[in-house]
């Protein structure tokens, strides 16, 4: 299977080679960048002691909620068996296998010693578990992924024998990874909700609305790969599948957009200093608003495609769905990212405003991280939707 | 112990305890029934719990303080001792009386010949009203200070002329809030006297320059 | 030569020790003893370790510092005990031999580097001892001696001018630390202002001891919170767990000018840092196991600074918390300070 799996994933049409040409070089990049980083410490990024965490860390927890959302399409197909999900799954829990790829990554190049990440291994190193949120999420983080690569590759491997995959093996596992999915991002949430050091962070309402923005982005994201699966392969997805993800992605984006609404009234009705971070995101702070063209970004395209998504003639009509779809994603990931991890460092404890500026160098880890991403995620697709085509399987051989 | 620290001490004990295959879930279910620990309560509740009892240290200030010649200093509160520098040994030109036993005009005198010491000290401390060079300096015995009561003290113990107006100054000096305590934390305790930092003829500290400024923290500040 | 050769065996046998030891820790995993034959292999060890090293750590750090050495045996040595150095225990789990081992390793490196001898300490806390710390708010004036005292004293980095405390300026009639500033340069005390210093506060419940993923940072039986610089993984969450901006990291190599380099060090105080952890005020361990004052308090001019054993009732400190009233920042968040503030 793994010498056929590669012959899958090598060939196929031009575009598909230089999609992958393309990837590899943004990754060799990265390679370049991180190397620099390697040898001249993290202060060749735009990080300081008074914004220690940066673009690294906004895209980890971003990526976190993609990760998640793949378990909105797990939970109605297997348990509800709902038919219509069926085929977007693999797409999904590849998704949640590339999104978790990229926040490991993303973690990694953020550690000032990842030579010593041996330290966190249980046994020969010391994990800081139960009291360590991070220690947390490492167990889950590695656990989704243990469980997001095994499940999908039990059911493709008895596809691919041309046998059908038994419930009573793969269904324990997806049952407990629709609880896991969820655990992953409340346990992100809580690494941040839980330090009282940063008032904006330090909110109840953190993880809930992780789970809003995610359940929102992370759907979206697999319409928007589902477009192109069905475009440009044989694979067959029926409209019925997009249809029910994008209400998911309404339904999301709209409980999120009233979740950003009861923090944003928290944050502006009482003003305290605990709002100073929310006054230097939206407003600026004595001249420096290095985030106020972001946020405000964030929130007219946060608002324009949930309006979008909530009329149904606008939702069905598949080229809005797929524009605002691509929208929302970008909306949430400047909300998750510039807007969540940034601000919370910025007044510091003692007041200061100290602006922070990705450096090239971060930027080109990141592109390059994200180029692993969509890298691992194509590989992923092609071979499972040969598998699913029937293109690829073992009596073929013979 | 107050609810918040026994809440958090709860929490505290349950992240240490619970032993693997817990889920999230169940330990906030196992929250609300276990026994908090007793630890962690804050420095207070430590000093508390430690009592009453003196010290005994392994260690003494002695290997940080030798160079220092020490004057002793009771406390009269709980008859404790504390050190402070010698102050007669640092004075250039004492004993006073080899020159103040002639008359002042004489060494007031503009005549070169005459041996010129402190003609610069003016006094900047309290009023003229108040103070003047005859309230803390003997008249009869110049190498002697002069308390209110004309009985004399010597310059080694000059705190005890400063304590008859600075009370709440000398309080703290006395229990250790005021006048820094030298070369080391364990005891005997050597402290600074007031005359280590005030000038007793002008006491008020001067103003100066920072010791250092930090580019880089502007720059973090201000990059532009 | 021969004296040279002598150490290296009876290094070997140390070495053999701490893996042994190492091993247990390990599990026994199966590529453990082969690291172990190669190692002990004289000839080959240094083209060993270069291949080991580099397939273990994807040829990071340790590679590259092993290219640039003086040949011959200081090198080998030098391999040999980064080796051990890389893959030795958390600090606080050792036992009081391999912290003495450790420590012993740490000198030598020093030595084979750069020539010169360092004293670096292991003393652990001393008995029913709980620092505390008193800063008198009407006191300072704004000198700023103690943060160069701490820099020297703590060996922090010049390049990015790494400083453990600050030093705030407030206008009289608030409070506010967001109108503080913290970067002053002009004659001081400025008419108007005050003063008011912070560091770490080494708090009873320390926030960011409780983040680490790797138990790396920790608080003492004496109440200091340290660092295990060799275990800490850079991740930087204590640094955002701190309320009180304690907390610093190395963002590149730090840089100390050879003839600034205070050599008396403590494993968890002044020792040399590297590029990737984190530092911060550890109360001048090194200082303050043996009896002497902090460096800061040591330095302060105006006698601002008041250091010492919370729970003997004749300390200074003591006298401060019963007979002053004072006060501690950020209260609210329950982390217990063991830093008070008070007024005259």
């Amino acid at each position: 299977m793994i010498s056929d799996g590669l012959k899958e994933a090598t060939k196929g049409s031009t575009a598909y080679h230089i999609w992958m040409a393309t990837l590899t070089l943004l990754m060799l990049f990265g390679t370049y960048a991180y190397y620099q980083q390697i040898v001249h410490g993290l202060s060749v990024t735009g990080m300081t002691d008074r914004v220690s965490w940066g673009l690294y860390i906004s895209n980890f927890t971003f990526l976190v909620g993609v990760a998640a959302a793949a378990v909105m399409l797990v939970l109605p197909t297997y348990i509800l068996k709902d038919i219509d999900f069926s085929q977007a799954v693999l797409i999904g829990e590849g998704l949640a296998v590339a999104a978790l790829i990229m926040c490991l990554a993303f973690v990694t190049v953020d550690m000032g010693g990842p030579a010593r990440l041996w330290h966190i291994i249980p046994g020969i190193g010391n994990l800081n578990w139960p009291a360590s949120m991070l220690a947390w999420d490492v167990i889950v983080l590695n656990g989704y992924l243990f469980i997001n690569i095994t499940i999908p590759f039990y059911i493709l491997y008895h596809h691919y024998l041309g046998k059908k995959p038994k419930k009573s093996v793969y269904l324990p596992g997806v049952l407990i990874s629709v609880f896991w999915a969820v655990g992953i991002h409340l346990v992100t949430a809580f690494l941040y909700a839980g330090l009282p050091a940063r008032p904006f962070w330090n909110n109840a309402l953190l993880g809930p609305r992780f789970l809003a923005s995610a359940f929102a982005a992370g759907p979206a994201l697999i319409i928007l790969v589902l477009a192109i699966i069905r475009k440009y392969t044989d694979y067959y997805i029926a409209d019925k599948t997009i249809n029910k993800i994008a209400m998911v992605v309404t339904v999301a984006a709209q409980i999120n957009l009233i979740m950003l609404g009861s923090e944003l009234f928290k944050e502006f009705y009482s003003v305290t200093h605990h709002s100073s971070s929310a006054i230097y995101m939206f407003f600026g702070i004595d001249g420096k608003n290095a985030l106020v063209p972001w946020i405000w970004t964030s929130i007219a395209l946060n608002l324009l495609a949930t309006l979008a998504l909530t009329y149904n003639r606008f939702r069905r009509n598949h080229t809005v769905l797929f524009i605002s779809c691509a929208v929302l994603f970008l909306a949430i990931w400047i909300d998750k990212g510039m807007g969540l991890i940034i601000p919370g460092f910025i007044p510091g404890p003692w007041g200061e405003i100290v602006e922070y500026f990705p450096t090239w160098v971060e930027i080109g880890v990141t592109t390059g991280i994200w180029a692993l991403g969509a890298f691992v995620f194509s590989l992923l697709v092609k071979v499972a939707v040969s598998i699913e085509l029937g293109k690829m399987q073992y009596r073929n051989r013979q | 112990m107050d609810k918040i620290s026994m809440i958090r001490n709860g929490w505290r004990f349950l992240m240490r305890s619970l032993g693997p295959g817990a889920v999230l879930f169940g330990i906030l279910v196992l929250g609300s029934c276990s026994a908090p620990a007793h630890e962690d309560q804050g420095p207070l509740a430590k000093i508390e719990e430690h009592g009453k009892e003196a010290k005994v240290y392994p260690l003494t200030s002695e290997p940080f303080t030798f160079y220092i010649k020490k004057i002793p200093v009771r406390n009269a509160e709980d008859d404790t001792m504390f050190y402070i520098p010698d102050r007669l040994g640092q004075l250039s030109s004492f004993p006073c009386s080899r020159c103040h036993s002639e008359p002042l005009d004489h060494l007031k005198s503009t005549d070169p010949t005459v041996k010129k010491a402190h003609w610069d000290i003016a006094l900047t401390h309290a009023t003229e009203e108040v103070l003047n060079c005859k309230v803390c300096h003997s008249e009869k015995d110049m190498d002697y200070l002069r308390l209110n009561n004309n009985s004399t003290v010597d310059f080694n113990n000059s705190h005890r002329s400063c304590a008859q107006c600075h009370a709440s100054e000398y309080k703290d000096w006395i229990g250790g809030a005021h006048g820094k305590q030298l070369g080391a934390w364990v005891p005997p305790r050597v402290s600074a006297t007031c005359v280590d930092c005030h000038n007793p003829h002008s006491p008020a500290l001067e103003t100066r320059w920072p010791a250092r400024l930090n580019t880089i923290k502007i720059k973090e500040l201000d990059p532009k | 030569m021969l004296f040279n050769r002598k150490n290296k065996v009876k290094k070997n046998q140390k070495a053999d020790l701490t893996f042994s030891e190492e091993q247990g820790k390990m599990d026994n995993r199966p590529a453990n003893e082969g690291v172990e034959q190669v190692i002990n292999k004289p000839q080959d060890r240094r083209t060993a370790m270069k291949g080991l090293t580099a397939m273990l750590l994807s040829g990071a750090g340790l590679l590259n510092s092993s290219c640039s050495l003086t040949a011959g045996e200081d090198e080998q040595d030098l391999a040999q005990l980064k080796w051990e150095e890389y893959f030795k225990g958390n600090y606080r789990l050792m036992t009081p031999e391999e912290k003495k081992e450790t420590v012993r390793r740490l000198e030598r490196m020093y030595e084979l580097n750069n020539g010169g001898k360092i004293n670096i300490s292991d003393k652990g806390p001393l008995k029913d001892v709980l620092y505390g710390y008193a800063f008198n708010i009407s006191k300072c004036r704004g000198y700023m001696d103690c943060i160069n005292a701490c820099i020297k004293e703590n060996n922090q980095d010049r390049n990015s001018q790494m400083q453990y405390i600050r030093i705030h300026e407030f206008e009289n009639g608030r409070m506010d630390f967001a109108m503080a500033d913290d970067n002053f340069y002009h004659e001081v005390p400025a008419a108007g202002h005050f003063y008011i210093g912070t560091q770490c506060f080494h708090c009873d419940n320390p926030p960011c001891v409780d983040v680490c993923p790797v138990k790396a940072t920790w608080k003492e039986k004496d109440g200091i919170v340290v660092i295990d610089y060799d275990w800490c993984i850079g991740c930087r969450y204590c640094e955002a767990a701190c309320p009180y901006d304690g907390r610093r990291f190395n963002w590149s190599d730090p840089h100390v000018p050879e003839n600034e380099l205070n050599k008396d060090q403590h494993y968890l105080g002044n020792r040399l840092r590297k590029k990737g952890v984190m530092e911060k005020c550890t109360f001048c361990i090194q200082r303050t196991r043996s009896g002497a004052n902090p460096a800061c308090v040591e330095a302060c001019p105006t006698g601002a600074r008041i250091f010492g054993n919370l729970l003997d009732p004749k300390s200074s400190i003591r006298w401060v918390l019963e007979n002053k009233k004072v006060f501690r920042l950020k209260e609210d968040l329950g982390t217990e300070p063991k830093f008070w503030y008070f007024m005259d």
